[in-house]
């Protein structure tokens, strides 16, 4: 083992880390999916949905296909909320 | 630097014990860090990576040692574990991504037009290869084993990626026919028998063009039958072993990341940044603004499945270089050996961006994805390669003659 070739590596190691480690601090975090709906919603469900590829099925179509029939019963409107207890994100406010 | 030495270990193989520890520590590192910055399936990835290198240098799996030595002494050993390899990835791939598994999810594989892009950048890349002593895979995990020279080699790798980053749209531009999906053309399992009839014809070529010229065929399977655990902690494997771990690290990589494994992006990755530290405005190339890259760019490289993935491997070689003993060798490098190395480093990151990958992303991962672009890739590169051996004497290194 050649001790210059392993101080190399060491060094080599330690400037690897180390720019691994700046380009951490100065880099973008990658935007959690739910946060780039907020801007629209701030009352988002859940995680957008990703774009579909060719030939994937869209299972909210197929859904409404099935629930949209003459056989669907219509749910209950939700109640209208008190004033004191309004939330911005309860059914039928947005 | 401490060494111990036990009697187990095959031909008393003294282990590097200080670099073995901070290697070992390095790889948990990573993999914690990895894991809790980004995600456990990036983690396992870093560690899949650390498996690839562990392999790589355990059998000393460089496609550049076989490709010469096949050119020089008719030996084709090498070229046919290689071609097995992708034969036995080929298997699992081509019928995944065209859906013949119901899975919830799809997998892309290494696909990419066949042009003059292509072609050119292959040539270079095998040239740029015996040059600088390594392949895309082979600079990595001779890197990791410590060689001064091949970090050279890396350096210029990842300065020529870069700036086939700023060219590929000017390539991109020349003539080309579009992509070319065997496992589309064929259908999935039609797509496997026709790349594994190629690849098996290839084997037995090579079988046949050896067995002319020596008179026997060296067997790609021997060393199995001394495998022993000493010698799979220590080394060094047989190359079959190390094509059997490499199929399976590819197809892991395919199901963690849902990409087949690539090296190269990385390294151009690597170097804009690099690049853009140094104030140049690399943002500003057509390449980078393409929203997938410019996201690339701007979110650190721990977020980025190949460059994770390669960190693991230049570990996961030095882990292994450590256990056989033969960390950091001791090798005088002449001066035009050093110049060979940088200039054999650019023509390969330049080549490799210019042609979609290097011998893992366009040669392994190309193939076995059933992408015509692969098998273009192996004939030019092949042939740049050859132009290489003949290149070498200019350097003071062998070429078709020994030196």
């Amino acid at each position: 083992m050649s001790n210059k070739n392993t101080l190399l590596f060491a060094a080599s190691l330690l400037v690897a880390t180390g720019a691994v480690a700046v380009d951490y601090a100065v880099s973008d975090a990658p935007a959690p999916a739910v946060a780039l709906q907020a801007d629209s919603n701030p009352c988002a469900a859940g995680v957008p949905a990703a774009p579909r590829l060719p030939g994937q099925r869209n299972y909210d179509d197929i859904a409404d296909g099935y629930s949209g029939g003459p056989g669907a019963v219509a749910p209950a409107p939700a109640p209208a909320p008190g004033a004191a207890d309004m939330n911005p994100c309860s059914a039928g406010l947005l | 630097m401490v060494s111990i030495t036990r009697d187990s270990r095959p031909h008393g193989v003294r282990v590097d014990t200080s670099p073995l520890l901070v290697v070992t520590l390095a790889v948990v590192a990573g993999a914690v860090i990895v894991g809790s910055v980004v995600s456990f399936t990036q983690a396992l990835l870093f560690l899949t990576g650390g498996l690839l290198g562990l392999a790589l240098y355990q059998a000393s799996f460089g496609f550049t040692g076989g490709w010469k030595r096949f050119a020089t002494e008719g030996r084709g050993r090498s070229m046919r574990a290689q071609f097995i390899m992708i034969g036995i990835t080929a298997i699992v791939f081509i019928p995944l991504m065209g859906g013949m598994f119901p899975l919830d999810r799809t997998f892309a594989g290494a696909w990419a037009p066949v042009g003059v892009s292509v072609v050119f950048g292959s040539l270079l890349f095998g040239l740029g290869m015996q040059l600088g002593g390594g392949c895309g895979s082979g600079t990595l995990f001779t890197v990791g084993g410590g060689s001064a020279r091949m970090l050279v080699t890396l350096a210029g790798f990842i300065i020529g990626a870069t700036v086939g980053t700023a060219h590929l749209p000017f390539w991109l531009g020349q003539p080309s026919l579009p992509v070319i999906r065997l496992g589309e053309v064929f259908g999935p399992v039609s797509g496997t028998l026709v790349t594994l009839a190629g690849l098996a014809a290839l084997v037995g070529v090579l079988a046949f063009l050896e067995k002319r010229r020596h008179g026997n065929v060296e067997p790609v399977f021997s060393g199995l039958r001394d495998l022993t655990p000493a010698t799979f902690l220590h080394g060094p494997w047989p190359l079959i072993l190390a094509a059997l771990v490499l199929a399976l690290g590819n197809v892991l990589t395919l199901l963690l990341a849902g990409h087949p494994w690539s090296v190269t992006y990385g390294f151009g990755l690597w170097g804009a940044k690099i690049f853009q530290a140094l104030g140049i405005g690399v943002s500003e190339w057509q390449f980078w603004q393409i929203p997938a890259q410019a996201r690339a760019l701007n979110q650190s490289v721990l977020f980025d499945v190949t460059s994770v993935m390669n960190f693991g491997i230049i570990l996961g070689a030095a882990l292994a270089a450590t256990l056989a003993g033969k960390f950091a060798p001791k090798v005088a490098v002449p001066l035009l050996s050093w110049v060979a190395a940088i200039i054999g480093g650019l023509l390969m990151g330049y080549g490799a961006r210019l042609s979609f990958g290097c011998n893992i992303g366009a040669l392994f991962s190309g193939i076995a994805s059933g992408s015509l672009h692969g098998w273009v890739w192996l004939v030019m590169a092949y042939l740049g390669s050859l132009a290489g051996i003949a290149a070498r004497p200019l350097f003071g290194l062998d070429g078709f003659r020994k030196a």
